[in-house]
Formats: C-alpha cells, sequence, structure tokens
C-alpha cells in the first residue's frame, strides 16, 4: 500500500509541473497553448545543452525557463497576439507551431533519442521495504516549492493581483488602467518558462528526443480540464488523477490507467462545469 | 465516339508505341548483361535510422559486387527509393520500381509496408528479398527474408538467460502486434526450458510513467526480466525509472529482445549490464566484422552511419542477390528464386549466412551486454542457429 502511495505522490508530482503552465495560459488569456507540449522538450533539450557543453547539469533548470520564457514572448508577440478572441484559430496556430519547432529541433539535434547527463542520479534509499530514489524525492520538493511559490505570487505579489483580476473579469480590468496586452505578453511567457522547466525536471525520467512533449501534454490537459483556475484544485486534480493512473495500471492494465486520465475530467466536467475549483468555492 | 481515319491512325501508333514500350522495359528481357535491383528503406521518417544505415551496406555491397565482376557480365544497378516509414507511399514506390523494369527488390521496412507492397512484386512476379528482423511466417512464393526471425533466437536466448540463475521470468512488452507475438513465444517456449512465467504486462507506446509497472514486477518475484519494450522512449523512460527505484537489486537479469544499438546509445548506463539477442552487434570484435566497417568508413567518411541487426541485413540481401542471379546464369525470375534458396554468402559481418528451402536464412546468433557507455559488447555466440521451419519447404518456384 506505502508504495502505491509513493508512486502517487510522484506521478502527482509530476503531472502538478507539467500542467501548471498550461493552467496559467489558459485561465489569464483563454488560450489553449497546444504548443506547450513544444515548449516542454525545449526545456528537455536544455538538458542535452548543458550535457553537450559539459556543464553542471543544475543549469539546464535555469537555462530551461530562460529558454521557454523568452521563445514564448516571442510567440505571443508574433503569433498569439494577432488571435486574441478567435480561439479556434489560437488552437491551429500554436499545434502548428509546436510542428514547426518539434521538425527544428529534429533537423539540429537529430531525430533519435538523447542522452543527458542527470541532475538526480543515483540508487534508491530502503526504507521499510521502500524504495525511495533522490530523484523522487527531488520531484516532490519541486512541485511542492513551486506550487507554494506560485501561490505567494498570485496571492501577494502586484503581478498576482493583476492576473487574477484579469482572470476575474478583463473588461473592468482594462478600463481600471489595467494594460491586458501586457498581461498577456508576460504570462504566455511565464507560461512557457514553466512548460520548459517541467521538461528540464522530467529528463530523468523520461526519453529526450524531439517528440517527448506529446504524450505529457494530453495528461497537462486533462489535469487542467479537472482543476480550473485554482492552484488548490491544480494539486488536487493531479493527485486524483495520478492516483487513478497508478492503481489501475497496476491493479488492472497500463492502457486502463492512460484511458481513466482521460475519461475523468471529462465525465467530471458533466457535473462540475468549471472543473474542482467549483467545489473550492461552493464552501 | 467516332473517329475520322487519321485519328484512328493516331490511336493506333499510340497504342503500338506503348505496348512496345512497355515489352521493352518489363522485367527479364533482354538485358543479360548486369541486373537493376530495387532498393526501398525509410530514408525519411521516424525509421530513417535504420533505412539510412541500411543503404550504406546495401551501395558497399553493391560496390564490391561490381568490383569483383558484378553479375551476368555486366554491373548490378541499385534503384533507390524512399518510402518516408509509411505503408501506402510504400505501394507507391515499389509500383514505379516495377514500372522501371526492376529484375528484383531488396527491402528494409516495417511490416506493415512488407504486407502492403508485397502483392505488388508478386503481381509482377520478381523476387523481394527482406532485409529486416521480424516475427516470421510470412511465405510468400517471391518473399525472401535475409533477417533474422525471433523463433531461431527466442529458445537459445532463455536458455542463456536461465543460466543467469532464475527461472522465474516476467514479461514485459510493448503493447503491438510483434512484441504480443514474440510474448507468445516465450511463453509457448517457456514449459519445455522448466521457465515459469510469472507476469506479463503491455504498456502502449509513450508511456510515460513505468513506476506501477516497476512496482509490479518487483512484487511478482520475477528473477529474470524480459523485455520486449520497442523504441527509443519507451526503453529509455523504462530504464532511467528501472535504475532510479533500484529494480536490478531484485532482478539476476535482463534480456532485452528489441533494444537495439542505436536505442542504447540514448539509454546510456541505465541498461548496463542488460542483455540482447541478435545476428549483429556493430561492436563485434571479429575479423570479417572489423572489415566491414572499414570498408563502410573508407565509403562514406564522417557521414557513416552506425549499423546494427536492423539495418545489416541489407548489406546480405544484396550479396545474395547477387549470388542467385550468377548461379541462375539469368534474371529469370522462377530460376533465381530457385538459386536464393541454395546460395550461401560465407563473407557476410557475422559470419556465414545461409538461405534456406523455406526462404528464411539461417546464421550465428550472438548475446551482448550492455556496457555502461551505452554500447554492447559481444560476450556468447549461441552458433548458428537455423530457422525453425515456417514455410513449405518445396515451393512452386514457377508461376502457376
Amino acid at each position: 500500500m506505502l508504495e502505491h502511495a509513493l508512486n502517487i505522490v510522484t506521478t502527482a508530482s509530476i503531472f502538478f509541473m507539467v500542467s501548471s503552465g498550461l493552467l496559467f495560459i489558459l485561465s489569464v488569456m483563454g488560450v489553449v497553448n497546444l504548443a506547450h507540449g513544444a515548449f516542454l522538450t525545449i526545456g528537455g533539450y536544455a538538458g542535452v545543452v548543458t550535457s553537450q557543453l559539459g556543464l553542471n547539469p543544475w543549469l539546464s533548470l535555469v537555462l530551461a525557463p530562460l529558454a521557454g520564457f523568452v521563445i514564448g514572448l516571442a510567440t505571443e508577440r508574433l503569433l498569439v497576439r494577432r488571435l486574441y478572441h478567435r480561439p479556434l484559430d489560437t488552437i491551429l496556430a500554436t499545434w502548428g507551431l509546436s510542428i514547426v519547432l518539434v521538425q527544428l529541433l529534429s533537423s539540429h539535434f537529430g531525430r533519435s533519442a538523447h542522452f543527458v547527463d542527470e541532475i538526480v542520479a543515483g540508487g534508491p534509499y530502503e526504507v521499510w521495504g521502500l524504495y525511495i530514489s533522490p530523484y523522487r524525492i527531488f520531484v516532490f520538493a519541486a512541485a511542492v516549492g513551486l506550487g507554494t511559490l506560485l501561490y505567494m505570487l498570485l496571492r501577494f505579489s502586484n503581478a498576482g493581483i493583476i492576473a487574477r483580476a484579469v482572470v476575474i473579469n478583463p473588461e473592468l480590468a482594462q478600463v481600471m488602467g489595467i494594460n491586458t496586452a501586457r498581461v498577456n505578453l508576460i504570462t504566455f511567457g511565464f507560461g512557457s518558462a514553466l512548460a520548459a522547466l517541467a521538461g528540464a525536471v522530467i529528463v530523468p525520467m523520461s526519453s529526450v528526443d524531439p517528440n517527448m512533449g506529446t504524450p505529457w501534454v494530453i495528461a497537462a490537459f486533462m489535469v487542467v480540464l479537472a482543476s480550473g483556475f485554482s492552484l488548490p484544485a491544480l494539486a488536487i486534480s493531479s493527485l486524483g488523477l495520478g492516483a487513478a493512473q497508478v492503481l489501475a495500471t497496476y491493479y488492472v492494465a497500463p492502457v486502463v490507467g492512460s484511458v481513466l486520465v482521460i475519461a475523468i475530467p471529462i465525465i467530471l466536467l458533466r457535473f462540475l462545469p468549471n472543473g474542482i475549483v467549483d467545489l473550492l468555492k461552493t464552501r | 465516339m467516332r473517329l475520322n481515319s487519321r485519328g484512328r491512325t493516331f490511336l493506333a501508333t499510340l497504342a503500338l508505341a506503348s505496348a512496345a514500350a512497355m515489352w521493352s522495359t518489363g522485367p527479364g528481357t533482354a538485358q543479360q548483361n548486369g541486373a537493376t535491383l530495387g532498393f526501398v528503406a525509410e530514408l525519411s521518417g521516424p525509421a530513417s535510422l535504420f533505412g539510412e544505415a541500411a543503404l550504406q551496406a546495401a551501395e558497399l555491397a553493391v560496390q564490391e559486387i561490381n568490383a569483383a565482376g558484378g553479375v551476368l557480365g555486366g554491373d548490378l544497378k541499385l534503384a533507390v527509393a524512399d518510402d518516408a516509414t509509411d505503408p501506402n507511399i510504400a505501394r507507391q514506390v515499389w509500383e514505379k520500381l516495377v514500372n522501371d523494369g526492376v529484375n528484383g527488390i531488396v527491402f528494409r521496412e516495417t511490416s506493415a509496408a512488407r504486407v502492403a507492397a508485397l502483392p505488388i512484386a508478386e503481381a509482377a512476379d520478381i523476387p523481394a528479398i527482406y532485409a529486416n528482423d521480424y516475427e516470421g511466417g510470412d511465405c510468400r512464393r517471391v518473399l525472401y527474408t535475409a533477417g533474422e526471425i525471433e523463433p531461431q533466437k527466442i529458445a537459445p536466448y532463455l536458455e542463456f538467460l536461465k543460466k543467469k540463475g532464475g527461472t522465474k521470468f516476467f514479461i514485459l512488452a510493448t503493447d503491438y502486434n510483434w512484441a504480443r507475438i514474440t510474448a507468445d513465444m516465450v511463453r509457448n517456449a517457456a514449459p519445455d526450458l522448466g521457465i515459469e512465467i510469472v507476469g506479463e504486462e503491455y504498456t502502449p507506446f509513450n508511456t510515460t510513467d513505468y513506476g506501477p509497472i516497476i512496482t509490479k514486477i518487483r512484487n511478482s518475484g520475477a528473477d529474470i526480466l524480459f523485455s520486449g519494450l520497442v523504441g527509443g522512449p519507451d526503453n529509455v523512460a523504462f530504464f532511467k525509472q528501472a535504475r532510479s527505484a533500484g529494480l536490478s537489486q531484485s532482478l539476476k537479469a535482463v534480456g532485452n529482445i528489441a533494444l537495439d544499438d542505436t536505442t542504447l546509445a540514448a539509454v546510456g548506463d541505465a541498461a548496463a549490464g542488460t542483455y540482447m539477442a541478435a545476428s549483429y552487434f556493430m561492436t563485434d570484435t571479429s575479423e570479417s566484422n572489423q572489415a566491414f566497417l572499414e570498408a563502410l568508413k573508407s565509403k562514406y567518411g564522417d557521414n557513416m552511419k552506425a549499423q546494427g541487426y536492423l539495418s545489416e541485413p541489407a548489406y546480405d540481401a544484396v550479396h545474395l542477390y547477387a549470388l542467385a542471379v550468377n548461379k541462375a546464369g539469368t534474371t529469370d525470375t522462377s530460376a533465381v528464386l530457385k538459386a536464393l534458396s541454395e546460395v550461401e554468402f560465407t563473407k557476410s559481418p557475422k559470419g556465414t549466412i545461409r538461405m534456406t528451402a523455406d526462404r528464411h536464412a539461417a546464421m550465428p546468433i550472438f548475446i551482448a551486454e550492455a556496457q555502461s557507455d551505452g554500447t554492447y559488447a559481444v560476450v556468447e555466440s549461441l552458433g548458428m542457429q537455423e530457422a525453425p521451419q515456417q514455410c513449405d519447404p518445396q515451393p512452386a518456384f514457377d508461376k502457376n
């Protein structure tokens, strides 16, 4: 039982990290960013670059969000900005962008998987018959740290208050003198940086190849759909879907685990149209 | 439709001309000097790593054959086509090659492309040599297989793994046709070898989270993991997570069946100590392999691609075709098919490869151990392994 709990916490931590960037962009801008997986892949390639340059692998945790932020800003200015209030077109445009980014990575780095020096390596510690690896501790700490940091930012910083104002009522926020264009620009850059950071964090457990983001982007979407705009709701959603995936994979079949991650949010939205956030608000 | 006499003459001339054109480019006609061999591989798309390496191996073989006198007193020419790792495109390029009048086709493609394209070779009645590893059992009369098939290595490989100290096996494989068929072979071979299968798990392509699977393998009490995980992403993800979870501490050995050299390089030292069985490893130190690699190096220099058991068979296939054509003394299909069942190529990098009457190949199988630098080192030769009979051994070489 304890080892299931450990697997669930690890999977949930990764779900949380992978989906937080998507949540920000969707909530503040109303944009479904299908290039999320490509930004995640760019984060993974930050690890490839630091390995190839022979730098300390931990630098990838700085390089990745930096690269994600810059590319995110450029994407917002050149692409997304031109398609405000055209949600379907944004989906198409970001999908197209992700194809371009993946092909650029393929042609520069090659199509195959890359070997990357790992940020956290080493065998597991055995505690009460449980195998707890340093990487699991790292992922859990990274997710909790990131969650706390984001919560503080949203709650107590000026930028966070502005972002929340835009989420609640974009028109009113504009009337109050908030430059929504600038908020959108920074949000998109920030969301992309979070995606790239997640990409760098999952390198020690994932293949680093041009398509590494694809399987994650589906899980991230489902976690965000089930959650709604709220960090506590995102944490609950990650835990719930993580538990469903881990337990179904163990007791039924891996395919059922993957299917549940998609099926649960769909059923949930039938009863809670805004996601888990509805549950938190009714109190 | 009404036509005046000029129109009719024009049409008749056109028909005559096209008939003449078809006749002159038809296979096996008036071309007794040399032969043209079609070569189809994945030169783009997901499998292009293997396709490009196979093309280099095939081109080297053609160069060697022509330096040694060619075929039927002329040169062997290679007509290269790219199937883009797509069965539909495979059909199109096969049709084009057939229309161009190739005498035979050597191909390194997926099983899906093989199934899609082979009817074209059957209709055109030309030999097709499959230069790839597959699960066996495809018995169409124009098809020869120069690569290994799983049935010829599963049983000796299981025996080798058993000797590593365990009879309890866990099968982990990617959930698709080839891996399922291979897992069936393992399960069927197990009782006779005194092996107990204590668990089986099939994961979809691009599974990201192997945590629960690793827990399950550990809880099954297995000594040996038999892994049929296919492709880079899944192998890399599994081995990275297995190492971080310390799975190797509860297992005595891990035997892979689909972890090729290229993928291993990306896994790096996470898979160190695991085994693989194949007819060819690039790191094999045998004299014949060193000569093969030197020749590739001098032909392609820095552009030389890494070879493996999924690309090297192209080299053998082209040589086997040339041997068969020279033995038959003609490119005529019935004669070449008959000769193909009798030829033996002794200068293969893997040693000797001999075609069998049921259109598969006997060849040596090697066991290699993954090293911490992401390469394989050959640790044992299982010797020449006959392919268990797949097909009717006395096929009608003449088309009915």
